[in-house]
């Protein structure tokens, strides 16, 4: 659907683990073993300039994960995570949008004030004067009035903060914006201005996204490409399209089976049994075998690579 | 069309009811004047039915189980109206009988399940506690014997074992079956469900919703299903009632209410929720936002937001009346002029 476009990021193998280890006295006293969290195991995905590209799955999966690793607040355990250079030249900047807007502004601070802070610790904008003249036109951009910037966060919605993180994303000239969760704790009603407002910004400032959510229906809305995830690892990653209309992990097939369908809701379904497994003991070979439908001996032993198939998707299943 | 709350209930066959809310008002006085938190708001359950109520952050879906509940928050009150429970009207006891009753004929969920369950004992201690409560002809093994079976019966594996772990040994969905176990443990006639499934993922929340409508159905429980969520409504509820401002502006059968809705708001809602089916390049959205109980406007408390809005809707408030299967606090169909 899209013409050859350039990639705005390349993610190749990426890994991160954690350590959660019990304290070093429990280790020595009791014994207690290191443990080490494997969130994020060899993911590999790019992202085309102008698109958006999304992860799913489920809590846990390892999506925050990834968009930490990608905006730099983590370091990767292994791997790369490329940027392309963007309109000045220099590799494209990542700005982050999280799932609370209130935990993510500064609840002392005038709006106009949290707007400004990039522009400030950047010197993108040389006099005073042009600094609000800025914020104001940021305010602008996200839908707010001029005059909100002198109120503090406390006296807004919850999309109206979104907005306001927007606002202050935007304020460092990114190229690219790393969107995690941006609508799960707003209202339909609110969401849905939201998304549109990011559609719109995608539209006028040619911006990229790597966008996250548990949602389904928000992911389709938003993207091009998605990837799901389950345990850390992609499991299958396709245009959209591709992924609705032809969806080959069982994994994938389970998710769009049991989101709730206000247009054809199922009222009579047996729900699939199961839950995810711990990160901290996950199952051997391919990790979904215990909750999957076709699982063999095969699939308890050995981990099915992630392969390319004929119309573009990529998946990791021994019966895809 | 004097009292349209009471056409509504007349419809519903009072005498079958198990919950009757009418024309409830909940008040919050405070140093600047009486904030009005629900106004005017009627509906009922039947017994084995599940009533969805639905509306964005603030609308007063809480409060309304609360109220009914008994479980204000001082100086939170109910300052007129009436809650019937099993023919018994409720608004009003004591707060002692209120416990009792909240013991025994109604059961609460919660999206939290740790607010429902102690951290320091077993689940297996907790139910049996309960269960001796309510039932304190049971011997002890008795009880567990019961716990065992209600952790069965909620899905959860080797409930024998289980029965002796404690709240921080299961998962987010576990727990909530756990305290699914705890709410029915007393066999109660109402289920007030307050958020269920909202902290879980989706493939878990599918298997709680199916639960609550399998007890339900089984028990003949009436189920007051709390949620913001559209789809969980779609697959669960038999009826849905739409909240706004602290009030509910349209109540019907689940199929007419999200297929054909009749409040513009009911429509404005459904049509912005992404859909599976097909793709569109602009989602509808509804602009603006819920006033605030201070800033509630004149009239209809959506009418600011309504693109049908005339004169008579900033001035009058409408109330519920009947529209084809269901009823909708709207003008336009009031005579069809707003
Ligand atoms: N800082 C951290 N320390 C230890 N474990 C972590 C940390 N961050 C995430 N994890 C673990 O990594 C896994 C993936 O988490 P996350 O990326 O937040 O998942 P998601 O965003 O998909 O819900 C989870 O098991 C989580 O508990
Ligand atoms: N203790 C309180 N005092 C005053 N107002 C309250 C109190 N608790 C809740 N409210 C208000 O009552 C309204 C309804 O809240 P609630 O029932 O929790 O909404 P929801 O539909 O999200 O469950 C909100 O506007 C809220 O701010
Ligand atoms: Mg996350
Ligand atoms: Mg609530």
């Amino acid at each position: 659907m899209t013409t050859a476009r350039t990639t705005a990021l390349e993610v190749t193998n990426l890994d991160r683990t954690f350590d959660v280890s019990p304290p070093f006295l429990n280790r020595v006293l009791y014994g207690q073993k290191r443990r080490h969290l494997h969130a994020v195991s060899d993911v590999s995905f790019s992202v085309p300039a102008g698109g958006c590209m999304s992860l799913v799955g489920e809590s846990g999966c390892g999506k925050s994960t990834v968009a930490r690793l990608v905006t730099g607040i983590y370091a990767p355990t292994a791997g790369e995570i490329r940027f392309a250079p963007g309109k000045s030249g220099a590799p494209l900047s990542a700005q982050m949008i999280f799932q609370d807007p209130y935990a993510s502004l500064n609840p002392r601070w005038r709006v106009k004030n949290i707007i400004a802070e990039p522009l400030r610790e950047l010197k993108l904008r040389a006099t005073e004067a042009e600094i609000q003249d800025r914020v104001a036109e940021l305010l602008g951009i996200v839908g707010l009035n001029a005059a909100d910037g002198a109120k503090f966060p406390h006296e807004f919605s919850g999309g109206q903060r979104q907005r306001i993180s927007i606002a202050r994303a935007l304020a460092s000239e990114p190229e690219f914006l790393v969107c995690d969760e941006p609508t799960s704790a707003l209202d339909v009603s609110v969401q849905a201005q939201i998304l549109n407002l990011m559609r719109k910004l995608q539209d006028e400032l040619g911006l990229t996204y790597l966008f996250i959510s548990h949602d389904l229906s928000v992911v389709r809305h938003m993207s091009d490409r998605i990837a799901v995830m389950y345990l850390g690892r992609i499991v299958e990653e396709a245009a959209t399209e591709t992924l609705f209309a032809d969806p080959k992990h069982p994994y994938t097939r389970l998710l769009l089976q049991t989101i709730p369908n206000v247009n054809d809701p199922q009222r009579d379904r047996v729900a699939a049994e199961g839950e995810v497994p711990s990160p901290l003991n996950p199952p051997s070979g391919c990790t979904f075998h215990t909750r999957c439908p076709l699982a063999t001996d095969q699939c308890k032993a050995q981990r099915p690579e992630l392969v390319e198939k004929a119309d573009g998707a990529r998946v990791a299943c021994h019966f895809a | 069309m004097d009292d349209p709350s009471r056409i509504v209930q007349a419809k519903a066959d009072p005498g079958h009811n198990c919950l009757e809310v009418r024309n409830l008002v909940v008040e919050f006085p405070n140093r600047h004047g009486t904030l009005r938190a629900l106004d005017d708001v009627s509906l009922s359950i039947r017994p084995g039915e599940i009533l969805g109520v639905v509306g964005e952050s603030g609308a007063g879906k809480s409060m309304t189980g609360l109220a009914i509940q008994g479980l204000l928050e001082r100086p939170g009150r109910i300052a007129s109206g009436e809650v019937w429970l099993e023919g018994r009207r409720i608004d009003g006891l004591s707060d002692r009988q209120m416990e009792k009753i909240r013991g025994k004929e109604i059961g609460a969920i919660f999206q939290d399940p740790l607010t429902s369950l102690n951290p320091l004992f077993s689940v297996g201690a907790q139910l049996v506690e309960t269960i001796r409560q309510h039932m304190p002809e049971l011997g002890k093994a008795a009880a567990r014997g019961r716990a065992i079976a209600l952790l069965k019966e909620v899905g959860i594996p080797a409930p024998e074992e289980r029965v002796d772990h404690f709240p921080h040994q299961f998962s987010g969905g576990m727990r909530q079956r756990v305290v699914i176990a705890l709410a029915l443990a007393v066999n109660p006639r109402l289920i007030i469900a307050d958020e269920p499934t909202t902290a879980l993922d989706v493939s878990i929340q599918a298997q709680i919703t199916g639960l609550l409508r399998r007890l339900c159905k089984e028990h003949g429980t009436a189920v007051m299903l709390v949620t913001h969520d559209m789809g969980v409504i779609a697959e669960t509820a038999d009826r849905v009632a739409v909240m706004y401002a602290g009030r509910l502006i349209e109540i019907g059968p689940v199929e007419t209410v999200l297929k054909s809705p009749a409040h513009p708001y009911t429509r404005g809602l459904m049509a912005s929720i992404p859909a599976l089916g097909a793709r569109v390049e602009h989602l509808h959205q509804i602009d603006g936002a819920m006033p605030r109980l201070n800033a509630i406007p004149p009239g209809c408390a959506f009418n600011p937001r309504c693109a049908a809005a005339g004169p008579r809707c900033r001035r009058d408030e409408p109330a519920l009346a009947p529209v084809g299967q269901g009823a909708a606090a709207c003008w336009l169909h009031e005579g069809g002029v707003a």
